[in-house]
């Protein structure tokens, strides 16, 4: 009986979580759109307020980072991410390859990207004029790149949700390769690079999507109830199995006694 | 027919194989085990060797990326849930259990049918994973969410195939348990029981607590596939992380459901061929007991890099280095066991101390492995696969063929080829540090595991060890060829051609279906002479 009602117990508290799933996430996210190519005629305003096209910065194997300047959560931790990896590489940015972070939103200025540059410029160890771009761009232009790029964000309350990645275009502006998370390995980024130089499409590491505001402790709390409930019927069925047998078996052989004959 | 009929005659109403798969002789059971087992690793190893010809030069060489992912993962699930966590228990355990104890049988005869008929039912449901539907699934074994729960392969086929399994292993982990308890010789006292059942007794435990762990993770990760519940996904609100914890608080334990049962072996090989007794039997009981108990606190180590606070991740450091100390206890009372011994050659011995060995590297490496320092260095490079190796195949797996070299002669009534034992022994600790190394030296450089390409730097390294899986191929087909042909047409064994002290060396081999026609009674320690009864 006592299994049955533990059982029982589980199965309520599973169905507990057959709750409609939240769908504004569905928004959010990347398609990947390996293999195609970025219009070169998308304009956007470097640190200084002039007008760049897409078709100037891509002239040879360029990685993308796609952040808003305002947010305070997970785009200052993928640019740190980028900085720590870029300042463990021995060819640096500007030498073979072009780094690129474009702000997705267009109330961000040349003076917001002129001050990120800086800090991040410094944190990867690299000379201050040298090549990282933050880029900003009116509404349309962001559309058009963020599309090309198969980046889907959406605004939320005084932010945005968004994924963390890096997208790596080759120099003819074929997208190569996306690398996900806001960690990355010195070695995903030279492989990246040597295929972009190569127009080779490589597979993108489906690494862990990490989402911005999607965090839900209330649900996590949930899970650990489960986890409990089950680690101590186990436990306890356990502890109880033992005490049976440890019982059991000393009256077994109290009752052979010295005559050890079955 | 007499008593003294052999298990392998079928007298039964029953004839062929129905004679045997609807046996409930644990020594039946244990061959249709270890039958099954061997067939899986043998898969298992066709797979690993496919893998080391595509990573023979850079660049794409025989298969495309997503093929090696899946590649890597079915070799993964036959090697983890086919072959090596159900290895030495179900087969030689299940054989040999109950004749060390001087029992006719397992507690559960039944039971013991029933689980191994859920072994083959979650064998072919994983089977079923990779052949049928979406493809075979891609995402490593250790099925990491939330990738797990966005790839469209087929992953939930393949969860509850690990699911059905995780069963089989508890059911034969509580029969092992009872039977222990009560099926003892009469006067067999709890330090007079030979050593692997010892180490089966604390496999047994390890078995019943962790596995059902494992089996409501993978509930809840097919629930989340399935109903889309948010468990782990961080886009319904879930965690990662804890998906991560839940696979790891099984999965670490279940890597002493592996060590455990193989370090069992060994303290039987080593006596034996000494021709003394054990070097601190209590110590080796208790190391034996401690690992067990120590296994539950140290999963945290799989996840130095995963995020996780500096408190938890020393902590889980320091219980990581306290497992080494048992570890170490036993490697120097193997080794003390054999001075002043009068030391046979033969080849269970020589796999035995090629154990001792390989088990020294995957141990030493683990605690490179388990430094936080370094961890974060080494994690998902080629290393971490070099070391697992070291352990799971240089450990447990070379320990399983230590032990079947060792038992043959019981479980057949044959003597194998000990010239071909021997080649394959030396074939295999030659080609497995071939194999194996470089991945440690690669790792070290900063190979990541699971890539099917890389930069040319490692070319040299990846050459050598594709080479070494050769000879390791080579050396198991030695070896499975050996104790086939043994099986059928080697020369008559006898009862105890190694001079063993337990008692199943005290009855005919092949044993009677019975086992003992008279249940001994034991009035000395395990591996005490006769003698001086």
């Amino acid at each position: 009986m006592r299994d049955w009602k533990s059982i029982l117990l589980c199965a309520t508290m599973l169905t507990a979580f057959l709750c409609p799933a939240d769908h504004a996430c569905a928004e959010v996210g990347i398609d990947e759109h390996l293999g195609q190519t970025i219009p070169p005629d998308i304009t956007l305003l470097d640190e200084e307020g002039r007008m760049v096209s897409t078709g100037d910065i891509i002239n040879g194997p360029t990685i993308f980072s796609l952040v808003y300047l305002g947010c305070r959560k997970m785009c200052p931790l993928l640019l740190r991410g980028e900085a720590e990896v870029i300042s463990g590489l021995e060819q640096k940015p500007g030498q073979g390859y072009n780094l690129v972070s474009v702000s997705f939103d267009e109330n961000d200025t040349p003076e917001d990207a002129r001050k990120a540059r800086g800090i991040y410029v410094e944190a990867a160890g690299l000379a201050p004029e040298s090549d990282w771009k933050f880029l900003t761009g009116n509404k349309e232009s962001i559309d058009r790149l963020t599309e090309a790029l198969g980046f889907r964000f959406e605004r939320t309350g005084d932010g945005f949700s968004h994924v963390a990645a890096l997208i790596v275009v080759s120099p003819k502006a074929r997208i190569v390769r996306y690398i996900y998370g806001i960690k990355f390995l010195p070695f995903d980024i030279r492989m990246a690079l040597a295929e972009a130089e190569r127009e080779t499409v490589g597979l993108s590491a489906k690494g862990a999507l990490l989402y911005c505001f999607r965090y839900d402790p209330e649900g996590k709390r949930y899970v650990f109830n489960i986890l409990k409930v089950t680690g101590t019927v186990t436990i306890l069925s356990a502890i109880i199995l033992f005490a049976y047998l440890v019982r059991s078996s000393r009256k077994r052989r109290e009752e052979q006694g010295g005559d050890a004959d079955e | 027919m007499s008593e003294n009929t052999s298990y392998l005659v079928s007298t039964g109403k029953r004839r062929g194989i129905a004679a045997w798969i609807f046996s409930t002789d644990h020594k039946r059971i244990g061959v249709l085990y270890l039958v099954s087992l061997i067939s899986f690793f043998l898969a298992g190893v066709s797979l690993g060797v496919l893998m080391r010809l595509e990573l023979i030069a850079p660049g794409k060489t025989i298969m495309e990326a997503q093929s090696y992912n899946a590649t890597f993962t079915v070799h993964g699930v036959i090697m983890i849930f086919l072959f090596i966590i159900p290895g030495i228990p179900a087969a030689l355990g299940n054989f040999i259990l109950p004749l060390q104890l001087g029992a006719r049988d397992v507690a559960f005869p039944r039971l013991n049918l029933l689980s191994w008929w859920i072994y083959i039912t979650g064998a072919g449901l994983a089977v079923l994973a990779l052949f049928g539907g979406s493809g075979p699934p891609d995402t490593g074994w250790t099925f990491y969410a939330p990738y797990s729960i966005k790839t469209s392969t087929n992953v939930t086929l393949a969860l509850f195939a690990a699911f059905v399994l995780g069963f089989s292993s508890i059911l034969t982990g509580l029969n092992f348990v009872t039977t222990i308890h009560r099926l003892r010789a009469p006067g067999m006292k709890w330090f007079r029981m030979p050593l692997f059942p010892w180490s089966l007794y604390a496999t047994g435990w390890v078995q019943i607590l962790a596995t059902p762990i494992l089996g409501i993770t993978l509930l809840m990760l097919i629930f989340e596939r399935k109903f889309g519940v948010g468990f782990f996904d961080p886009s319904k609100g879930g965690d990662p992380i804890l998906y991560e914890h839940m696979f790891w608080i099984y999965s670490h334990p279940a890597v002493y459901i592996m060590i455990l049962p193989a370090m069992g072996i060994i303290s039987e090989i080593f006596p034996t061929f000494s021709k003394k007794t054990v070097f601190g039997y209590s110590f080796i009981v208790f190391s034996t007991l401690s690992i067990a108990g120590l296994g539950y606190l140290v999963w945290g180590h799989h996840m130095f890099t995963s995020g996780m606070s500096d408190t938890a991740r020393w902590i889980f450091s320091l219980l990581t280095f306290l497992v080494a100390v048992p570890s170490g206890i036993k490697v120097f009372n193997w080794v003390a066991t054999m001075y002043r011994g009068s030391v046979a050659n033969d080849s269970p011995l020589l796999f035995a101390m090629a154990f001792i060995f390989l088990f020294s590297i995957g141990g030493l490496t683990g605690l490179i492995n388990g430094a936080l320092s370094t961890n974060v260095q080494i994690h998902g490079t080629s290393f971490v696969v070099g070391h697992f190796h070291y352990v799971m195949f240089g450990g447990t797996g070379v320990a399983m063929f230590a032990g079947l070299h060792y038992w043959f002669p019981k479980i057949t009534g044959r003597m194998y080829s000990e010239t071909a034992a021997r080649v394959s022994c030396l074939l295999l600790f030659v080609g497995f540090n071939t194999l194996y190394f470089p991945m440690l030296i690669m790792g070290w450089l900063g190979m990541p595991r699971r890539y099917y390409d890389y930069l040319p730097v490692f070319h040299k390294w990846h050459l050598t060890s594709t080479v070494g899986s050769w000879i390791v191929a080579l050396s198991i087909i030695i070896m499975v060829l050996n104790l086939i042909w043994s099986a059928r047409k080697g020369t008559p064994a006898g009862a105890n051609p190694w001079g063993g002290r337990t008692l199943e060396w005290s009855i005919p081999s092949p044993p009677p279906v019975e086992n003992f026609i008279e249940i001994p009674k034991v009035r000395r320690g395990a591996y005490e002479a006769r003698e001086r009864g």
